[in-house]
């Protein structure tokens, strides 16, 4: 049995973090369905908008869990919400239109069953435990695909899985040129780990902030934006890659500075130090 | 030793899961699901699934087997050391579950 050793005081309840979380990216991936619609790649940076949502909610998420001691670590939450989102939201792009909610369904069945396993098998007996794994695996799935609509143009399989190669003129369907070809998943399923648990490894301790930790969240994942958008020149039209890196670059800049805003409000001391100056010639 | 010995073990898992998706699911499987033409090369797609299936899953486990043991172990002398046949159950239906769903995705 172990013991909660942090209270949350004040701030938003994490209830309304994770209802806002939840519809801001599930509303964030469907935008990207504009695509398909009007048979463009412009709207791609919805995506990125919604897993910088689910992002959020899941560097909370990882505060609720992690403020019992489970000995581990913070980043193992962020390896067990990835591990278990990617393969529910790799299977989900076969259902079509129906992605994000067959990815959202199936991501909180394989969080329920390992948040079971961790609780009652492994005898961790953490009350929040299975609710907080399930958001994670949920977390994990959404902010995923959101990534990979970003930088694809889609969020299914098919789209995610197929590219284009161009030879002396001729374009033809190429798989190896494509998102999952590439393997870019990979490269996504890590931005998007250290952005899911770096917020909380570093503003936790006693003087831990919501409101600081939650810019930061943000903060992370406009970063991670911002390589995902280079990303995406490979496989959108110019122009559409184009405004997902201003849009990122714009947000990352705001937010950047949201959160060095916050970092001074909360610091005991504020020293602008400069570089020491060595005299040279000796 | 003990951490030779659970390197070896887990990096064995993990090769076992990514051999066993690619050679005996992806490869066969993944033409129909794609609809590729015949002759359409689709190793780099199944190479980069099965891999990124097996860094899930082994992930799952290694979280796992962590909570388990909350964190660290001295080596087999530890009194947490005889917790193992826990993590072994958990280990075996987390991989069961994802197994499951990787091997799915080529069903229809």
């Amino acid at each position: 049995m172990t013991v909660k050793i942090e209270v949350i005081a004040g701030g938003l309840p994490h209830d309304q973090i994770m209802i806002a979380g939840l519809v801001g990216s599930l509303v964030g991936i469907y935008l990207t369905y504009l695509n398909v619609l009007t048979n463009s790649y412009i709207f791609s940076f919805f995506g990125g908008l919604g897993a910088v949502c689910a992002l959020v909610w899941g560097s909370h998420a990882i505060k609720v869990l992690c403020s019992y001691g489970i000995g581990t670590g913070v980043p193992s939450a962020g390896y067990i919400s990835l591990g278990s989102g990617v393969l529910a939201m790799l299977f989900a792009g076969r259902f079509g239109v129906a992605a994000p909610i067959v990815g959202l369904i199936l991501a909180a069945i394989i969080g329920a069953i390992l948040g079971f396993l961790a609780n009652n098998v492994l005898m961790m007996k953490i009350p929040v435990m299975i609710q907080s794994i399930t958001e994670l695996a949920v977390i994990g799935a959404l902010a995923l695909m959101g990534l990979s609509a970003m930088a694809s143009g889609s969020f299914l399989f098919a789209g995610m899985s197929t590219g284009t190669s161009t030879f002396l003129g001729m374009v033809t369907t190429s798989y190896g040129n494509s998102f999952i070809g590439l393997s870019l998943i990979a490269v996504i399923f890590i931005l998007n780990m250290i952005a899911i648990q770096a917020p909380f490894n570093a503003t936790l301790g006693p003087s831990w902030q919501q409101d600081r930790m939650l810019w930061m969240a943000a903060e992370a994942g406009f970063l991670t934006m911002i390589v995902v958008a280079v990303m995406s020149f490979a496989f959108l039209s110019l122009s559409a890659a184009l405004v997902s890196l201003a849009v990122s670059i714009i947000l990352w800049a705001y937010t950047y500075s949201m959160y060095i805003t916050l970092s001074k409000r909360d610091a005991a001391f504020w020293l602008d130090s400069k570089p020491i100056k060595e005299p040279e010639g000796h | 030793m003990g951490g030779v010995i659970g390197g070896f073990l887990g990096g064995l898992g993990g090769t076992l899961i990514y051999y066993v998706l690619l050679k005996w699911v992806y490869v066969g499987k993944l033409v129909g699901v794609l609809q590729a033409t015949a002759g359409a090369d689709i190793t780099p797609v199944a190479i980069s699934l099965a891999g990124i299936f097996a860094i899930g899953t082994f992930l799952v486990n290694a979280t796992l087997a962590a909570y388990n043991i909350t964190g660290t172990i001295e080596g087999p002398h530890d009194p947490k050391f005889a917790r193992w046949p826990r993590a072994v159950v958990a280990s075996a239906v987390a991989s069961s579950v994802c197994g499951i769903v990787a091997i799915a995705i080529t069903a229809f």
